[in-house]
C-alpha cells in the first residue's frame, strides 16, 4: 500500500479546461473521496491517476516514484469502473483472475488452453485458484464463480468488479461511483461493506461519487470538485460543518442548507432578511448569503421568533419532519427540520416564527467564499 | 378442459362454446388475411425448389416436348461422374481457402485502419473498393495482373526468383489464383464488418484490460477483442461461405472451369450442364446438391451461430 500525491493536475479537453491545478496528497491508507455534481470532472481525475488519461500538466506520484510516463497496466493500481467492465465471455472465477494470470504467467502460458496443459502453469493455475477463492468468499460469492457475468445481478456484478480488483495487492483502488447503478436500498447496505472491506484491507481507496451522503458515510476524508477545481478538502464533519464555499454548503448535507440574502452593513454587522443576526465580520460591507442548515432554525412561539413564514409543505419522514416555509423577502422557500416529538400541530399555509442560534450561521461573500464571523452580544441585537 | 380449467382461463363454463366459435372465426380471418403472402411465398420460394427436385426426376433436356421419369438415375450419374467430384472438391477448397483468408486479412485490416488516427476514412474507402465494383470489370484487371509476361503479380513475384507463369492457365494455380481474387474482393466487405464491431466493443473493457495488467496488444486481443468479436465473426464466416459457394463470376470470365476443369466448381458446373449442354434434368440435381449445401449453413447458423455467441 502507498500514499498518492496529486500535485498541480489540468486537464483540457481541446479548449475545454476540464481540470484546474487540482493537488491533493493522499496518505497510505486512506479513505477519500473525490465527491462533485456530474461532470466536474471526477472520473477525469481518477483516470488520470489510473493513467487510461494523461494530463494537460502536473504530476502524479505514488510514494516517491512519478508515474507519469508509467503505462496504467505497470502502475499497479486497481480501478472498479462504473459499469464494472467485466468481461462478458468469462465466468467470474477467470474475471477475477485476470490480473493474476497477467502478472503470474508468461505470454505463451497465457494463451487460451495452454495454461491446463504446460506443467509450470499448472502449478501457478493452483495459486491463482486459491487466491481467488479466498477473495470470493471474502466476498461473500464463492457460489458464483461458474457464472457468466451476464447472469448476475447488478449487485453481484458490482462484488465481481470489486473482487478483479482486490485480487492482488496494489498501491491504491480506484472506484469510480461504483454504486451508482445499484438500486436505493443495496447502496445504502454496499455503502457500509466497501467501508469494512477499507478497514479490513487497510488500503488507500480514492472513491469517486456524485452522492454526498456516500461521500460522508463511508471517508475519511472528502474533496468536493467543482467545475475542475478542488474547492475544499477536510474530513466530514469539517466539510459539513466548516464549508468553505457556498457551492460546498450547498452540495454537502441533505436536504440543502437554507440560503438567504443578506448584508454586511458598513459597520460590521451581519443582517439576514433585513434582520441582525447577532454577528459581525471584519469583510467588506456589501450583500452577502447567509447559510443555515435545516437544522439549525428553529420553531418558536409567535412573538419570539427572529422572522417569519408561512408553511408551505411539510415532508414527514417518520422519525423527522422537514417544514418548508417562504415569506416575502425569500426568493425561495427554506426548510427547518424537526425532531418528531415537536411535532406541532402544523398545517400547510399556517405562519410561523423562526429563530436560530448565531453560531449557527455560515457567511459567505458575494464570490461564494467564506466569510469569518464572530458572535456579538447576540440577545440584543437579534431582538433590536 | 374442466370447468375448473376454463374458469382458471378467464372464462365462464357457458361461454366456452361461444368461445371457441369466437376462435374458429379469429383463426379463419387471420388465415385469410395471410393467405396471399402464403401463396406468393409458395409460388416464388418453394415452387422453384419443389420444381428442380422434381426436374432431377426426369430425363427432360431444355427444349424436350416431352420427359419420362427415371427415378435416380440422373443423381447414379452424378455419383460416377469425376467432373462433379472435382467440382465439389474445387469448390470446399475454394471455400476454405476464402474464409479463413478474407476473415484474417478483414479482421487485419480492420485493427490497422482502427489504430491510425489519420486518415481513416480514406483506408476505409480504398479497401472498400473492391466491394463496390463489379468483379466481371475488375476481373479484366485481374487477369491483366496474372498475365505471365508483363503482370504485375510475375513482376513482383519475378523479384523474389520465382519463375513467372500464366497462372490463371496452370492447373496447379487457377484455383488459388481465383482464391486470391475472391479474398482481394471479400476484404473489404468483411473488414466493414469488423469495424462496426470493434466500435461496438466498449472503451472502457480495453481500460479496464490495461488496469489489470495488459500489457501488449497481442494480450489485448485474446483477452478482449478476439471473445468480443466472435458474433460479428461467424456472421462473416456464414456470410463469406455462402458467397463464396456461388462463385461463377470469376470462373466464367478468367478460366471457363478449366484448365482441365482445375477450376471446376459447382455452381459454374450447374451452369454449363443447364446453359450449354441443355441437360436440364442433371443440371437439376446438380442444383439440388448446391441447396443442400446452403441449407446446411443456413442450419449451421440458426443452431450455433444464433444460440452460442450471443453474450447477456
Ligand atoms: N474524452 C473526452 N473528450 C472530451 N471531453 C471529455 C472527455 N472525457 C470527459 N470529457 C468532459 O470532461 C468533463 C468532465 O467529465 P467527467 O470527468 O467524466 O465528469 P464526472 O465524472 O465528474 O461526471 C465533462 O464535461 C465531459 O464532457
Ligand atoms: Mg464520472
Amino acid at each position: 500500500m502507498s500514499s498518492v500525491h496529486i500535485q498541480n493536475i489540468t486537464k483540457s479537453f481541446g479548449k475545454v479546461e476540464v481540470l484546474k491545478d487540482v493537488s491533493l496528497n493522499i496518505p497510505d491508507g486512506e479513505f477519500v473521496s473525490l465527491v462533485g455534481p456530474s461532470g466536474c470532472g471526477k472520473s477525469t481525475l481518477l483516470r488520470i491517476i489510473a493513467g487510461l488519461e494523461q494530463q494537460s500538466s502536473g504530476q502524479i506520484r505514488i510514494d516517491d516514484r512519478v508515474i507519469d510516463n508509467v503505462r496504467p497496466s505497470e502502475r499497479n493500481i486497481s480501478m472498479v469502473f462504473q459499469s464494472y467492465a467485466l468481461y462478458p465471455h468469462l465466468s467470474v472465477f477467470d474475471n477475477i483472475s485476470v490480473p493474476l494470470r497477467m502478472s503470474r504467467l508468461n505470454s505463451i502460458q497465457r494463451l487460451p488452453g495452454l495454461r491446463h496443459l504446460l506443467p509450470g502453469a499448472r502449478a501457478v493455475e493452483k495459486g491463482i485458484r486459491a487466491d481467488v477463492e479466498q477473495v470470493a468468499s471474502l466476498l461473500d460469492m464463492k457460489q458464483l464463480l461458474d457464472r457468466k457475468p451476464g447472469e448476475l445481478s447488478g449487485g453481484q456484478r458490482q462484488r465481481v468488479a470489486v473482487g478483479r480488483a482486490i485480487v492482488r495487492e496494489p498501491h491504491a483502488f480506484l472506484l469510480d461511483e461504483p454504486l451508482s447503478n445499484l438500486d436505493a436500498k443495496l447502496r445504502v447496505h454496499m455503502r457500509t461493506e466497501i467501508a469494512q472491506l477499507h478497514r479490513r484491507l487497510g488500503a488507500t481507496f480514492i472513491y469517486v461519487t456524485h452522492d454526498q451522503a456516500e461521500a460522508m458515510t463511508m471517508s475519511d476524508r472528502i474533496a468536493v470538485l467543482m467545475d475542475g477545481e478542488l474547492v475544499q478538502v477536510g474530513s466530514p464533519d469539517d466539510v459539513y460543518n466548516e464549508p468553505q464555499d457556498i457551492r460546498v454548503a450547498e452540495f454537502i448535507g441533505s436536504p440543502r442548507i437554507n440560503t438567504f440574502a443578506g448584508e454586511i452593513r458598513s459597520d460590521g454587522g451581519v443582517d439576514l432578511l433585513g434582520v441582525p443576526t447577532g454577528l459581525v465580520t471584519d469583510a467588506e460591507a456589501g450583500p452577502a448569503q447567509v447559510g443555515l442548515r435545516p437544522e439549525a432554525l428553529r420553531l418558536v412561539p409567535v412573538g419570539e421568533g427572529v422572522f417569519a413564514g408561512t408553511v408551505t409543505h411539510i415532508e414527514n419522514l417518520g422519525a423527522e419532519l422537514m417544514v418548508h416555509f417562504v415569506n416575502e423577502n425569500m426568493e425561495r422557500p427554506a426548510i427547518i427540520r424537526l425532531d418528531h416529538i415537536e411535532r406541532h400541530r402544523l398545517d400547510v399555509g399556517e405562519s410561523i416564527e423562526i429563530d436560530f442560534l448565531p453560531g449557527a450561521v455560515r457567511l459567505f461573500g458575494p464570490d461564494g467564499a467564506r466569510v469569518p464571523t464572530e458572535e456579538f452580544m447576540e440577545k440584543q441585537l437579534v431582538n433590536a | 378442459m374442466s370447468t375448473h380449467e376454463a374458469v382458471q382461463a378467464g372464462e365462464t363454463p357457458s361461454f366456452a362454446a361461444a368461445s371457441v366459435r369466437a376462435r374458429m372465426r379469429y383463426q379463419l380471418i387471420a388465415t385469410m388475411l395471410s393467405a396471399p403472402a402464403i401463396a406468393l411465398m409458395f409460388l416464388l420460394l418453394i415452387g422453384p425448389v419443389v420444381a428442380v427436385l422434381l426436374l432431377s426426376f426426369t430425363d427432360w433436356s431444355l427444349g424436350d416436348s416431352d420427359f419420362n421419369w427415371v427415378d435416380m438415375a440422373t443423381y447414379q450419374e452424378m455419383v460416377e461422374d469425376d467432373i462433379f467430384w472435382k467440382a465439389i472438391a474445387n469448390t470446399l477448397i475454394y471455400v476454405g481457402i476464402v474464409i479463413p483468408g478474407s476473415i484474417i486479412l478483414g479482421l487485419g485490416a480492420a485493427l490497422l485502419i482502427e489504430s491510425v488516427t489519420v486518415g481513416r476514412s480514406f483506408w476505409r474507402a480504398v479497401y472498400f473498393l473492391p466491394v463496390m465494383s463489379t468483379l466481371i470489370a475488375m476481373a479484366v484487371v485481374w487477369e491483366f495482373m496474372l498475365n505471365a509476361k508483363f503482370g504485375m503479380v510475375s513482376q513482383v513475384l519475378g523479384f523474389f526468383g520465382v519463375e513467372a507463369k500464366s497462372w490463371l492457365q496452370e492447373p496447379d494455380t487457377a484455383l488459388p489464383a481465383l482464391c486470391l481474387i475472391a479474398i482481394w474482393q471479400a476484404l473489404g466487405f468483411n473488414m466493414v464488418l469488423f469495424m462496426a464491431g470493434l466500435t461496438s466493443i466498449p472503451r472502457e473493457l480495453h481500460n479496464a484490460a490495461e488496469v489489470d495488467g495488459v500489457r501488449s496488444a497481442w494480450d489485448r486481443f485474446w483477452l478482449v477483442t478476439w471473445p468480443l468479436l466472435t458474433p460479428v465473426t461467424m456472421f462473416v464466416a456464414i456470410i463469406t461461405a455462402i458467397r463464396s459457394f456461388q462463385v461463377f463470376d470469376t470462373v466464367h470470365v478468367l478460366t471457363k472451369g478449366g484448365p482441365d476443369n482445375a477450376t471446376m466448381v459447382l455452381v459454374y458446373q450447374i451452369y454449363q450442364e443447364g446453359f450449354e449442354f441443355f441437360r436440364s434434368s442433371y443440371a437439376s440435381a446438380l442444383t439440388v446438391v448446391f441447396l443442400g449445401f446452403i441449407f446446411l449453413l443456413t442450419l449451421f447458423k440458426v443452431f450455433v451461430v444464433e444460440r452460442k455467441v450471443h453474450y447477456q
